[in-house]
């Protein structure tokens, strides 16, 4: 399948360092992708990018073929939904409505209204009066109601309670089933998140490391449980990411391909069971790649 | 064109809440002025062409305050729900001429009408005011300039932040000191408001217009939207 949205060999610098570094990635329409950094690992900056509203130090992002910057129908294809919409805080939720009806051509009145009841926004609020839950609120409803082919999520559910994150989630299954809509969302809860993700595109300072489907990125993640004596023999190996010991018992977080020793390592009674999206990321950005971490 | 039209809509909206209330404010403040000119003449200032004179800061300050927001406002608010810079520098241009002639013409309306209703009731002391079409030209430029300048700090400090914008703020002191009371210069008070050279530093100013809106494009095509 054709992408609808490429950046290809992208850099943001800032002063000295570097936000971005030749990122090279590209995201295929009506797909649902993951942006999973640490924090300061340049999530915020690669969105502003794809959305046009910074230019990269150098490289291309591209829109259906057509370079997004300062290009009309593109940059009002994407929609970027930040965290926090400091432009709107001295406005009404009722003004930010109307602006959003007259500036995004694909605006929808009507779901943004049944939206805005089903979060029970005040219209005549303004958006600095709003609690930080609502603000991310009035954010979806703006991410949702304008059908824009991509649609860029900046931590859409920071201060929402477990309730509304469960809704915001529903709604967006809802919203991609059966569209042609591209999601991009970076997020930092990863495992309430993680079954929504079809691809996952990892960010480490500034590079993006891995952008692959959530299957095979999961594919080769495990957990082996069992005697450390056993385990010890890893002590050192590339694949382990982690490991833990307590009382005689070691758990390593695996990721690599784990066919050659399975067999054995289960007739020694090592316990061998997937390992979380969330741990895998942890494991995957923390500095060192063999973190020993004794507990007694 | 229906981007254009949009944008413009979008400007309106945005803009007339705050336009409605600071003139009525002024209008209110104008008529106050009118009674103390009929009642109490000696309490107030009776030449014609001064007797509204407070409406000419008044307009000035929020005409400044408007270009410091369409800044630091606006634009991120218009790239954030899909403009381009292209849309917004249009938008605001657009919207920077349209105010100031209209906030010109408020001021002749009142300054004319004003002057008519003493004169009707036999308080005017002085000459008439400066002619209809001079008086709303010359404002007009007047806040157009001051629109345009204070978008274009309030884009220094968005874009590049506090230092520059002060750097910025007196280098504007460094220009008015040298070029305020220079021969053939801007200053309208040592000029008769008939003569070609009261007309002449309108045009002037116009021309700074047009210099003042281009620096401001050079500053804004590249402009990045604040990622905070």
């Amino acid at each position: 399948m054709s992408s609808i949205l490429e950046c290809r060999q992208v850099s943001k610098r800032f002063g000295k360092s570097h936000a971005i570094l030749d990122a090279t990635v590209s995201f295929e329409p009506g797909t649902v992708h993951g942006l999973l950094g640490a924090n300061g690992a340049g999530k915020t900056t690669l969105l502003h990018i794809l959305s046009g509203m910074i230019y990269p130090t150098q490289g291309v992002v591209t829109f259906d073929g057509q370079q997004v910057h300062e290009n009309t129908l593109a940059m009002s294809s994407i929609c970027l939904v930040k965290s926090d919409e400091r432009s709107w805080a001295d406005y009404k939720v009722k003004d930010i409505m109307k602006f959003c009806s007259l500036l995004l051509p694909g605006w929808d009145e009507r779901k943004a209204l049944s939206l805005l009841q089903r979060f029970n926004l005040p219209a005549n609020k303004r958006y600095k009066q709003l609690s930080r839950g609502m603000q991310s609120q009035l954010g979806i409803v703006k991410g949702l109601a304008n059908q824009a082919p991509i649609t860029l999520f900046d931590e859409p559910t920071l201060g929402l309670d477990a309730d509304m994150r469960e809704a915001f989630y529903e709604l967006l299954i809802q919203e991609c089933s059966g569209s042609d809509r591209t999601i991009i969302i970076s997020t930092h809860l990863i495992d309430e998140s993680a079954n929504l993700f079809e691809y996952i595109a990892l960010l480490e300072e500034g590079v993006i490391t891995k952008h692959q489907d959530t299957d095979s990125f999961l594919e080769h993640a495990y957990y082996l449980q069992g005697n450390s004596v056993t385990l010890e023999q890893f002590s050192g190996d590339p694949r382990v990411l982690h490991a833990e010991s307590l009382a005689g018992t070691t758990i390593l977080a695996w990721y690599g391909d784990l066919s050659k020793e399975r067999a054995e390592l289960e007739q020694q009674g090592i316990r061998i069971s997937p390992l979380p999206l969330q741990k895998l990321f942890v494991y995957l950005t923390r500095k060192g790649r063999f973190n020993n971490e004794e507990v007694m | 064109m229906a981007s254009y039209r949009n944008t413009m809509r979008f400007m309106w909206k945005d803009s007339y809440k705050a336009l409605r209330i600071f003139l009525a404010v002024l209008l209110l403040v104008d008529i106050g002025l009118l009674v103390f000119q009929v009642n109490w003449p000696h309490l107030v200032d009776n030449h014609s062409n001064n007797f509204y004179s407070s409406n000419y800061g008044a307009i000035g300050i929020f005409t400044l305050v408007t270009g410091l927001l369409t800044a630091t406002v606006t634009f991120p608010l218009m790239l954030s729900l899909g403009s381009t810079r292209k849309n917004y520098i249009a938008g605001a241009l657009s919207y920077g001429v349209i105010s100031s002639a209209g906030l010109a013409l408020f001021q002749t309306l009142v300054a004319h009408g004003g002057t008519a209703l003493l004169e009707l009731w036999g308080k005017l002391s002085e000459s008439a005011p400066t002619p209809f079409l001079t008086l709303w030209y010359t404002q007009f430029t007047i806040y157009l300039l001051i629109f345009l300048l204070f978008t274009l700090l309030g884009t220094i400090f968005y874009r590049y932040g506090t230092v520059p914008g002060l750097i910025t703020i007196a280098g504007f002191l460094f220009i008015l000191f040298f070029t305020a009371n220079a021969p053939g210069g801007t200053d309208y008070t040592d000029k008769d408001v008939s003569s070609w050279g009261f007309l002449l530093a309108a045009h002037y100013l116009l021309a700074l217009c047009v210099l003042v809106a281009a620096l401001l494009w050079l500053i804004i095509r590249k402009a990045a939207v604040r990622t905070y």
